[in-house]
């Protein structure tokens, strides 16, 4: 009986979803638009009509860098919360991980990860 | 906890006992950022193996700034002991002989990448770290730093989609072994509440007893997966087969005796509760690779391939006799290991050599006349190959009545005919490939090229092969003593 709260915002929120959605679907104004199914890919015409070709490897390496500078705010936000208990220990920390996360960057565009423009014959 | 408790705790001035491992960081964080600055050429190739073999000896002669025989530093979770400093200076040693391979390897191969040098690095820091702890987390996190820079390294062949697939296959089951390890870790800590081997092992009690015995068969399982033990082997080798063969040495040698140590660690603390469970599972493991090892690499037909199932069956040598729960035991694994990684390192390293001409496809009906294209690589693959089958004046024979020793010395007799038994299957591959080495004609013709360095590289590991056969005690006596000492300790708990 201790979870009867939880059951029944349980049984709210499941009631409340199926409610909202089947009044959408019922009231809802239907058109027929050619648009309306298009993936939507930053505005410009689609390359292909389907998803299931080969991508090129560049989005990939762009993708994980664009994760490992994610995570590293995602490690910022509580160092920055408890800035002032750490003090200097935290900051030379927290610079050294910067370091070694700029050091990744830098390789990765040492390595041409970041150069789009190469013909494809010398992949 | 508060912090500034954790940082008053942590003494600075046991950084001095990490020295050997500091040195190979440094070494692996110059190589990385001259990598980033210099442009590609053929001075910066050189340059990067002198700096690499710089840090190393850096390394090497580290050891004797701290000279201490046992101690745990930074809390309990790294420990200085003998057996540490033995396999540490053992892998930097192989390191350091595989080293002149790798660079020209990769430049004969067109495949040369700066990289493999700091990602050998790293992965030697972290064999160092396995090798010298006794702590979960430790262990867990220099496991897959190992592991990751073998996959890594395993894919460095350019435009071999070989490679790839065999760095593929070692990516995802290497991963379930971790992710067993860490499971096996975590039903310990539930059963003892503690991180630490040594505490765990001697927590026993009859509550938590079925955790603790759950806990450690599946971190054996795991090292099993790390180490090739049949049926978890099938990634070894297509991985072995795909790297390329420098590397291959590397890990065949330095990375199973890196992946042996924390099991040999475990052994002299699983006490009378635990020994049945631990005995049966190891000895069925080992009795199972062993036979079936030798059995897959009697119908090869790619001597790489061969050499791959070949150390699968030496680490069902070597699993065996970690049946055994003695100190005898304890000295015959410990002595194998060592002896295994210059063997084998030496075998693989021939074939990197051979591989370097055109003709050469590493299939054994090639290997026939080997001896009159090259004199001296033909010879020492002999001598390696007798090594692995056991022929008394090598290093293979001691290695192998150690072992027998072993099991006879706590009545483990039928896992000691399993061991004759596939000595004798294996007599088959080794003595057919010396055979056709040296009395068949030549196949084809070709004259392998080897520089000074690699020269004397082979010439050390054929002089290790010899020396240490006939005078076994000079690495018994140390041995003798490390096992000695690590049961004493763990009896005293």
């Amino acid at each position: 009986m201790a979870y009867i709260g939880l059951l029944s915002l349980l049984a709210v929120m499941l009631g409340l979803s199926v409610i909202l959605i089947s009044l959408n679907w019922l009231l809802g104004p239907k058109k027929k638009e050619p648009y309306k199914t298009y993936p939507y890919e930053c505005g410009v015409p689609l390359y292909d009509d389907t998803a299931q070709t080969t991508f090129h490897q560049g989005y990939y390496i762009l993708g994980l860098l664009l994760l490992l500078f994610d995570i590293e705010v995602a490690y910022l936000f509580p160092w920055a919360v408890v800035y002032n208990f750490l003090g200097v220990f935290g900051f030379i920390e927290v610079f050294l991980f910067l370091v070694i996360l700029t050091l990744g960057l830098v390789y990765a565009w040492k390595k041409e990860a970041l150069d789009w423009q190469f013909d494809l014959e010398s992949l | 906890m508060d912090i500034r408790l954790l940082l008053g705790s942590t003494n600075l001035y046991e950084f001095k006992y990490l020295m050997p491992e500091l040195s190979v960081f440094f070494g692996a964080f110059v190589l990385f950022l001259l990598d980033i600055v210099m442009k590609s050429s053929e001075t910066k190739k050189r340059i990067f193996l002198w700096i690499s073999i710089i840090f190393l000896a850096v390394s090497i002669f580290s050891f004797s700034y701290s000279r201490v025989y046992f101690k745990d530093v930074f809390s309990g979770t790294y420990t200085i002991d003998t057996l540490g400093m033995f396999s540490k200076i053992f892998e930097i040693v192989l390191t350091l002989l595989v080293l002149p391979f790798l660079h020209t390897y990769m430049n004969r191969k067109n495949t040369f990448y700066y990289e493999v040098y700091y990602i050998t690095f790293l992965s030697l820091l972290g064999m160092m770290t396995l090798s010298s702890s006794y702590n979960l987390i430790v262990i867990y996190v220099s496991l897959e730093m190992v592991s990751i820079s073998f996959y890594i390294m395993t894919a460095l062949f350019r435009g071999s989609f070989i490679s790839k697939e065999g760095a593929y296959k070692y990516l995802i089951i290497g991963g379930i072994s971790i992710i067993i390890a860490l499971y096996g870790a975590a039903f310990m800590y539930a059963a003892s509440k503690s991180l630490d081997i040594r505490a765990i092992m001697s927590s026993y009690n009859n509550t938590n007893a079925v955790y603790l015995i759950v806990g450690m068969i599946l971190f054996l399982l795991a090292f099993a997966i790390k180490i090739g033990i049949i049926p978890f082997h099938f990634w070894l080798p297509d991985a072995y087969t795909a790297a390329p063969t420098p590397i291959t040495g590397f890990m065949a040698s330095a990375g199973k005796l890196a992946f042996f140590i924390p099991l040999l660690r475990l052994m002299p603390y699983v006490n009378q509760h635990l020994y049945s469970s631990w005995m049966i599972s190891v000895s069925i493991l080992a009795a199972v690779t062993m036979i079936i090892g030798n059995a897959l690499a009697l119908v090869q037909s790619d001597i790489k391939r061969l050499l791959a199932y070949s150390s699968i069956a030496h680490s069902g040598y070597i699993l065996s006799v970690l049946s055994s729960n003695s100190s005898m035991g304890l000295k015959a694994a410990i002595y194998f290991v060592f002896v295994y990684s210059i063997m084998g390192l030496g075998a693989f390293l021939v074939l990197s050599v051979l591989e370097q001409s055109e003709v050469w496809d590493n299939q054994i009906k090639n290997i026939g006349g080997l001896y009159r294209n090259t004199g001296f690589l033909s010879i020492s693959f002999a001598m390696f190959l007798f090594a692995l089958l056991g022929i008394p004046p090598t290093v293979g024979f001691v290695g192998k009545a150690l072992v027998f020793l072993g099991l006879a010395i706590k009545d483990i007799y039928w896992l000691g005919f399993v061991l004759i038994l596939a000595t004798a299957i294996s007599t088959g591959y080794y003595v057919r490939l010396v055979v056709l080495m040296f009395m068949k004609d030549v196949e084809i013709h070709f004259r392998p090229k080897y520089d000074i360095l690699e020269n004397v590289s082979i010439g050390l590991l054929v002089m290790f092969t010899f020396l240490l056969g006939m005078f076994p005690f000079v690495l018994w006596n140390g041995i003798s003593n490390i096992s000695e000492f690590l049961f004493k300790i763990a009896n005293l708990r």
